[in-house]
């Protein structure tokens, strides 16, 4: 197996620009700025930030784990363009991170084993995506496929007493947090996603999910 | 010193180097798919630059012979244009200066047309009048320095490129216009119709939606609608449009040469391209007795190549900028236009 550590994790998929360097499976120094539209301004400094903290040259740096989405489609490619620049000018993998599998993660470190749980974000004004999960022996495993609902279906999907985490309808303990941050994408690049690295980074793209129509204007 | 350009304002990804003040690569990929919407959609442009863009910059370097740690500069178009698109190129080009640690330099997009005269191997010599035309802009502008422009007039409503598009979308000829129009208007009568030239408040001015509009009474009038107009009518009235928006263009600049002292006269932008436009230069520069520069097709249209050499320019005179420089969608926001 290749060393993966230091990893250098990037989201940028909602409201949230997050930047992290997990050391190790424990150690992390993470930067998080949460303000719409500063990402591409604010990513290359925060990057730098988080390595002059950590005392850590990127030339030291062994693989870079990226939020894919499903999110916001710029905020993504802001992210994986970067990322791509990186990788590319310092010869490093990248490892493509689930943006909703890493925040099931980071959700499922505050719950007790055998938790189920889901997650509803809202994609636009109608619909949000909704997911379910559930947490066995410290690992999270997905009970239902990230799927896209109508805003307006999510009381008749979840039970009374259901756990709903997200920024949408009646979703409680983390109300109107609606990404993971870096060091959960670090994280699951880690625990997860090791197959996934790789140094053929030429058409990586982010996960869309919904299908782009065009509408036509007359 | 090996410089390194990426465009990506619009619906061509661009990828350049410039060695030793020799451009030794300069690739562009266009997409063509826009064709089939009439126009280009901003969010299939914005993924398209980002399946492309590392490749492009493979193939590049490898076609410029030059290896990583050989780039001293990163250059990239930060706007205007389409701020979805921009930033795929900004953020890629910011990672990859980080990351190679060698300096970043922002580009204007329309300051990267109007040195694109400098990619020529005969140049514009300062100061000129330089007539940027293209899809989003018309600007007469007076170029005395690289850093000091001197805006005379621009467009009040819509850029000279727009109108080709929306006439040829109105005559049922397709997009992108310009190219549509010139080939249907070859050879034909341009006085089938006397389309108006505007005169705005400002001499130098210009406005092409009035011309748009009597076209469209025009073909109302004649014809009831587009759909019902005779075939053989077509490329006259073409031709008439196109002889109206080359007129507007060549009356400004006229006027421009008569009121400014200039040595030079450059016309840039995908518009440039229009041959009755260049002819029409020709004249201008022979009436004046100037040297005039209109760069070779391949950097008429958006290219990396402007974007690297109007970054090295920048860099030359000792301008730097940070990371935390930001996409931006109109020309105001960023300029030495003044």
């Amino acid at each position: 197996m290749a060393e993966l550590f230091p990893i250098l994790a990037v989201e940028t998929s909602g409201a949230l620009c997050s930047v992290a360097l997990c050391l190790d499976g424990k150690n992390f120094v993470e930067l998080n700025y949460l303000q719409k539209h500063i990402h591409s301004q604010k990513l290359i400094d925060m990057i730098d930030t988080v390595l002059k903290t950590s005392a850590v040259e990127l030339n030291q740096i062994k693989s870079i784990a990226v939020s894919m989405g499903p999110g916001s489609f710029t905020g993504l490619r802001i992210g994986l363009s970067a990322a791509k620049g990186i990788a590319f000018g310092a010869a490093l993998p990248i490892i493509p991170v689930p943006t909703f599998d890493a925040f099931a993660h980071q959700i499922a470190e505050y719950l007790p084993d055998q938790s189920r749980f889901a997650i509803a974000v809202g994609a636009n004004i109608e619909e949000s995506y909704f997911t379910r999960y559930i947490k066995k022996e410290n690992k999270v495993e997905t009970l239902e496929e990230l799927k896209l609902i109508k805003k307006n279906n999510l009381e008749n999907l979840v039970k009374p007493d259901e756990k709903v985490y997200g920024n949408i309808g009646n979703s409680t303990a983390l109300n109107m947090v609606n990404s993971p941050t870096a060091k959960a994408i670090g994280e699951w690049a880690y625990l997860y996603g090791q197959d996934l690295l790789t140094f053929d980074q030429d058409y990586l793209e982010p996960n869309y999910f919904k299908k782009f129509i065009v509408r036509a204007k007359r | 010193m090996n410089v390194l350009g990426i465009e990506s304002s619009c619906d061509e990804t661009s990828v350049a180097v410039i060695s030793e003040g020799r451009l030794i690569s300069n690739l562009i990929s266009s997409q063509d798919f826009h064709t089939n919407y009439g126009g280009v959609v901003p969010e299939l442009s914005s993924r398209a630059h980002l399946q492309i863009l590392l490749p492009l910059v493979k193939q590049s370097l490898a076609q410029a012979g030059i290896t990583l740690n050989q780039i001293d500069l990163v250059t990239a178009t930060a706007g205007p244009g389409l701020i979805g698109a921009l930033l795929v190129g900004l953020s890629f080009a910011k990672g990859f200066a980080y990351s190679i640690k060698k300096p970043f330099i922002p580009v204007n997009h329309i300051e990267g047309h109007i040195f694109s005269g400098f990619l020529m191997e005969e140049k514009p010599e300062f100061p000129y009048l330089c007539l940027v035309v293209s899809g989003g802009h018309t600007l007469l502008l007076l170029v005395e320095s690289e850093t000091e422009i001197k805006k005379l007039g621009t467009t009040i409503d819509d850029a000279a490129g727009e109108a080709f598009d929306k006439i040829s979308k109105l005559l049922g000829f397709g997009y992108p216009g310009g190219p549509k129009i010139q080939e249907a208007a070859l050879n034909q009568r341009t006085d089938f119709v006397d389309f108006p030239i505007a005169q705005c408040k400002n001499e130098f001015d210009f406005s092409f939606s009035g011309l748009k509009t009597s076209v469209l009474r025009f073909i109302q009038k004649e014809y009831g609608d587009a759909s019902k107009i005779p075939n053989e009518h077509l490329p006259s009235i073409a031709a008439s449009f196109q002889y109206s928006a080359v007129r507007a263009l060549v009356v400004n600049t006229d006027k421009a040469l008569r009121k400014y002292k200039t040595n030079s006269i450059s016309l840039v932008g995908g518009v440039a391209a229009n041959k009755m436009l260049r002819d029409e230069f020709q004249k201008l520069a022979g009436k004046y007795k100037k040297k005039l520069v209109i760069p070779s097709a391949e950097f008429c249209g958006d290219n990396g190549a402007m974007i690297a050499y109007r970054g090295s320019q920048l860099h030359q005179a000792g301008i730097k900028y940070s990371f935390d420089f930001n996409a931006f969608p109109s020309l105001s926001d960023h300029t030495f236009i003044k």
